[in-house]
């Protein structure tokens, strides 16, 4: 068993206590844009399609990158959108549509209301 | 290594403590949008990072950039487009359908890398086979079952409970040849054993889901999520639970609070009496009984 294979499984179980401990404690209500966030997550394989395109040189290699990166770019980039427009429904009616229109900065505080 | 590669792992690293950091501060209402962003945040950060990784290995060709580019900006459009205009109500189909295309993103990426190493005169690596099978195995489950999942929550597949003669059999056969078919590939590493597989796995998918009801389709997300199986879910909620009495008004709302999906329109549309029946969205999911 190579170092690389142990090192690969450290990550992956260390990995999977972490996952289960910071959703573990998720209010019932957050469970739906939790899986989808979760989800989002996932498209970090959006790397590994970007990856197999430095190395593609055949019709078949091409057709798999493509198509992965493309599957994968919907995956973060509607798992992400999905996610705030629930998260968005939880804002009680106190700044209704304002704040709702600047979800590209980081910093603006989205709930804040200070318009 | 490099200052390039130690730079860049370290890049992903803190791409990961964004994605955990997003996760944990999902934990409450007040702060879930900002862990939204957090994740957002970590994800575009490993996405520049392997952006430059891809830059500075050099070694793309014109095509497979045009292939790379083409194929995120289809993909994002997609994603953004359907995300934007999809109807609350239909959000879950939704989030299966994202969470079917990342796992077959996931299965292809490894088809890939793993036919491109069978070829080479070096054979494939230990790990290599191992996260192979292991993606592929678990990537074409997802795709499968969330497919089979988004149907039902659509309304396109019978929301039903679905089983046939043998069902539960041919289930079984589907995981122990795509289960079997991976043992013998870490033994001798083969590009028709990983198709066999591919196809045992995309079967065990839809037996496994096409058996469980539309009301308890909101748990399949999860369970078949990122290889989350189902003895991670709660037990209420195992996909052999037969539940096809859900889409009767009697059936809701649960005794308890309940903390599975029908908690949800209660929380989200606080118009909503608290005993609200069935959502339009548990409704459509029942179309074909």
């Amino acid at each position: 068993m190579s170092t690389e294979l142990l090192t690969d499984i450290t990550i992956f179980v260390l990995a999977l206590l972490v996952g289960f401990e910071v959703i573990s404690k998720v209010p019932a209500t957050l469970h739906t844009p939790l899986m989808s966030a979760a989800n989002s997550i996932h498209g970090i394989v959006l790397a590994g399609a970007m990856l197999i395109a430095v190395t593609a040189d055949n019709a078949l290699g091409y057709i798999l990158a493509f198509v992965a990166a493309a599957f994968a770019a919907m995956n973060v980039v509607g798992g992400y959108v999905v996610t705030g427009r629930m998260l968005k429904m939880f804002r009680r009616s106190r700044a209704p549509v304002a704040a709702a229109q600047a979800p590209a900065s980081l910093n603006g505080r989205g709930s804040g209301g200070q318009a | 290594m490099s200052t390039f590669g130690w730079v860049t792992q370290l890049l992903y690293v803190a791409a990961a403590v964004c994605f955990v950091l997003g996760l944990r501060l999902m934990n409450s209402p007040a702060t879930a949008r900002r862990g939204n962003q957090v994740s957002t945040a970590g994800m575009a950060l490993a996405i520049a990072t392997t952006f430059a990784l891809v830059v500075h290995a050099g070694t793309v060709t014109a095509t497979g950039w045009i292939v790379m580019l083409a194929g995120a900006l289809v993909g994002a459009g997609a994603g953004l487009y359907s995300a934007r205009t999809v109807q609350m109500t239909a959000m879950p189909q939704l989030v299966s359908l994202f969470n079917a295309v990342g796992g077959g993103a996931a299965a292809l990426v490894a088809i890939n890398e793993y036919v491109k190493l069978a070829g080479a005169t070096a054979g494939v690596p230990e790990a290599t086979t191992i996260t192979t099978i292991l993606d592929v195995l678990i990537g074409a489950v997802t795709f499968s079952g969330s497919i089979i999942a988004a149907g039902k929550l659509q309304g396109l597949i019978n929301a039903a409970p679905v089983t046939f003669p043998g069902s539960r059999a041919a289930n079984i056969t589907a995981a122990v040849v795509a289960v079997g078919g991976g043992i013998y590939m870490i033994a001798t590493p083969s590009v028709p054993v990983m198709i066999i597989i591919i196809l045992a796995a995309l079967a065990f998918g839809v037996t496994m889901v096409m058996p469980i009801g539309g009301a308890d389709m909101p748990v399949v997300g999860p369970a078949v999520t990122s290889g989350r199986w189902p003895p991670m879910t709660r037990p209420s909620s195992s996909p052999t639970r037969r539940r096809s009495s859900s889409c009767r008004g009697t059936a809701w709302p649960p005794r308890r609070p309940s903390t599975r999906w029908p908690s949800w329109p209660r929380c989200w549309k606080s118009a909503a009496p608290r005993s609200a029946t069935p959502s339009t969205r548990s409704r459509a999911g029942c179309r074909g009984t």
